[in-house]
């Protein structure tokens, strides 16, 4: 094996040179905006530099950050789920339970239009208006669908560390997956 | 067992439709859901949006993306690096 301690370990400027602009990259699809993408990837350099020495020569330097990134990514998520503010999906939303009737039917048809993975996946434009769509939902929805959803957290650990039942889980989904679907549409596909 | 109305209201629906991201419907609930699929236009719509977005999200966490820090974003993470 090589010697297992990353080569730029003491140089903090080649690390960043080699590898900021993807960890940056990579932070700014899962969360709100710059500055927390920023305070993480930050986090990451120091954390990584802290820990060079556990460093495995058998991982590319490049996948050991973005692992250590991972962590920070999942800990920023679950401290804002973790906010007592907001919803705990336990009781009435109103913003979701409004897009329905008394008989409990669509007051408003849902628009005609269909997502188009493939156009949309690289559109800076509709990321930006996606995110806009997060930042306005309760932080609590927001952070426990980006946990599941944007981190791939496996349910159970979710669970777990945000104290809800499965239920509790599925219905804060449910919410959040409800809201972005309606932002997006007044703000975007409504508009194409 | 429990029992489902032979019928589901939009707003049953809607939350059948995202818990079936999460796991397997069983399969009482999911025909009950498929009723209302085939009698409901809104929920078809919901239904092919919410699933669409979910899997636009998946594509796009698996795309390179080219977001490059500014000059002065870099500059900062520099310089907190170098204080340690």
């Amino acid at each position: 094996m090589t010697d297992p301690t990353p080569a730029r370990a003491s140089d903090p400027s080649g690390w960043v040179e080699a590898h900021g602009d993807a960890l940056f990259a990579y932070c700014l699809q899962r969360v709100r905006d710059r500055d927390t993408a920023e305070d993480l990837v930050q986090e990451t350099f120091l954390a990584a530099l802290q820990g060079a020495a556990d460093f495995r020569g058998d991982a590319a330097e490049r996948t050991w950050l973005i692992g250590i990134l991972r962590h920070k990514l999942v800990d920023h998520h679950r401290k804002r789920a973790r906010e007592r503010t907001g919803d705990a999906g336990d009781v009435a939303d109103p913003v979701v339970d409004g897009a329905f009737d008394a008989t409990d039917h669509f007051k408003v048809h849902p628009g005609a239009w269909a997502v188009d993975a493939g156009k949309l996946a690289d559109d800076r434009e509709f990321w930006a208006v996606f995110q806009a769509c997060l930042a306005a939902m309760p932080t609590r929805l927001a952070a426990v669908f980006s946990l599941r959803v944007l981190e791939e957290a496996e349910p159970e650990t979710v669970c777990q560390e945000l104290d809800v039942t499965a239920t509790n889980l599925w219905v804060m989904l449910h919410r959040a997956r409800a809201r972005l679907r309606t932002c997006l549409e007044e703000r975007w596909f409504g508009k194409e | 067992m429990k029992q489902h109305s032979l019928l589901f209201s939009c707003r049953q629906v809607t939350r059948q439709v995202s818990e079936s991201l999460e796991h397997r419907l069983p399969v009482g609930r999911r025909i009950v859901v498929l009723l209302h699929l085939a009698m409901c236009s809104a929920c078809r719509a919901y239904r092919r949006q919410v699933l669409g977005l979910d899997r636009l999200i998946r594509v796009r966490l698996g795309r390179p993306v080219i977001a490059p820090m500014t000059a002065a974003e870099r500059e900062r993470l520099l310089k907190r690096l170098h204080q340690g």
